[in-house]
């Protein structure tokens, strides 16, 4: 055989090998058992992933769930979500940014409340295509909360007075160093009341029921899970058995491979938290000493929740 | 004796040359080895970034891709050598292997070459290059071979 001709048969057989292997592989992906993502909702709602690392609550970050669900939603081999909520609330914008992402995806998501799925949790529940919740579980509470602690009685007790400075009368509303103004009361409270409407609104549409019926059902009251289905605030009690049923009925699939989204902490995200605090807690002792006494305490932003 | 071992030195291929052909040969594995598979690994290219925060089941597949590449890789650098004891690289650098033994058989390239399809045996092999006076490969030497100016 020539050299060049040795050349052409070498580089054509292996090509055609590694051609053949690769098209086997992709072949055998496509046939293989359908997944569903399991994506865990735990804890307080919020937008940024702070937290107590070792201490403090757990949190569900909406830049983590919206993450979860975006590869899901771009995996063709996840034919559908269940969402494993446990979970109080959160804050407004957080509860929304999930709400809004779970409705852009189009394959079934299935929400399986199972201790606790109230407020801004339940907001998420229901922009899904099917609720289930156990009988005993917490849910509901379509409410919305800006109360906080006032120190103003406290702080003059003991000579302690707050200098009011501000530029613009409600600049400071909602400062717990001093009370409330009535026009500051009424200013907030009717933002309070427009996200409560909006939180009815969206309940309303998203589960196809009368806005009058879910406004009286909206005191902020949270509802056992049996209570619920007769509200038709979920749409059947169940567990993890029905949640998969319910899913793979939804995406039409025989069998189902759950695969969990459930965030990993490894030692490298815990030294980089700590590394982090100790930068923040450094900064937050300069700040503190710089600016703590002239800081507008424009609170009321930090303090509503869905919660 | 001494001119005959200084005369088969001067015809030792440099370890730039050596290099140079390596880069040719990677660039033709990856046209006829990888890109075969590069629709795959696109695919999947996003899951594999996202693998570092969740949990993923994709490595079977994986294993199956990096274990062709390696093998094919493999046989691509031993059949050319054992045939025309040259690569499509050592033919543009005008370089060639020899067994410095005996006829040069196929366990032997496939022993010399072994190293460039496994990561931490190319470090090793590397390593051994750069400290040895000779400036032979590890491989290079357990398999009886050598790399010469053609």
């Amino acid at each position: 055989m020539k050299k060049y001709q040795f050349i052409i048969l070498a580089l054509g057989i292996i090509f055609l090998i590694s051609l053949l292997i690769s098209r086997t592989v992709e072949t055998t992906k496509s046939i293989q058992p359908n997944k569903v993502a399991l994506i865990p909702i735990y804890g307080t709602i919020t937008v940024s992933s702070e937290s107590d690392l070792f201490f403090g609550q757990s949190q569900a970050p909406s830049s983590v769930i919206i993450e979860a669900l975006d590869k899901a939603d771009k995996d063709p081999t996840i034919k559908a979500i269940i969402l494993e909520i446990n979970s109080p609330g959160g804050t407004v914008v957080a509860s929304r940014e999930i709400g809004n992402k779970i409705k852009s995806i189009n394959k079934p998501v299935v929400s399986w409340i199972r201790e606790l799925g109230a407020s801004g949790a339940y907001w998420i529940a229901s922009t899904s295509d099917y609720i289930i919740a156990d009988p005993m579980s917490i849910t509901g509470s379509i409410g919305v909360i800006g109360s906080y602690l006032e120190f103003s009685d406290l702080f003059e007790k003991y000579g302690v007075t707050y200098q009011r400075l501000v530029g613009g009368n409600l600049k400071d509303a909602g400062t717990p160093y001093k009370d409330l103004t009535n026009e500051e009361r009424q200013f907030l409270q009717e933002k309070i009341d427009k996200i409560h409407d909006s939180f009815i609104k969206e309940v309303s549409i998203n589960r196809k029921l009368d806005y009058e019926k879910v406004k009286k059902l909206s005191n902020g009251a949270f509802y056992l899970g049996e209570e619920a289905l007769d509200f038709g605030l979920i749409d059947e009690l169940g567990s993890k058995d029905e949640a998969v049923n319910k899913v793979k009925e939804l995406a039409n699939i025989k069998d189902a491979e759950l695969v969990s989204f459930k965030k990993e902490t490894s030692i490298l995200d815990v030294i980089q938290k700590l590394t982090s605090y100790n930068s923040f807690y450094i900064g937050r002792g300069i700040g503190f000493s710089l600016f703590q006494g002239f800081k507008q305490e424009n609170s009321y932003s930090n303090i509503l929740k869905i919660a | 004796m001494p001119k005959k071992a200084k005369k088969e030195e001067s015809k030792k291929a440099s370890i730039l040359k050596r290099t140079l052909a390596y880069i040719i040969d990677n660039l033709i594995i990856g046209i006829i080895v990888i890109y075969p598979f590069q629709n795959y690994l696109n695919k999947i290219n996003k899951e594999i970034k996202i693998t570092d925060i969740f949990t993923s089941n994709l490595t079977s597949d994986l294993y199956i891709i990096f274990l062709t590449i390696a093998i094919l890789s493999l046989m691509y650098f031993s059949l050319f050598e054992y045939y025309l004891k040259q690569t499509i690289g050592k033919m543009i650098l005008k370089i060639k292997v020899i067994s410095i033994k005996k006829e040069f058989s196929f366990l032997q390239a496939l022993l010399r070459n072994i190293s460039k399809v496994i990561d931490i045996l190319l470090i090793i092999d590397i390593i051994y290059l750069l400290l040895s006076k000779e400036k032979e490969r590890l491989f290079g030497k357990l398999s009886y071979t050598r790399v010469i100016e053609k």
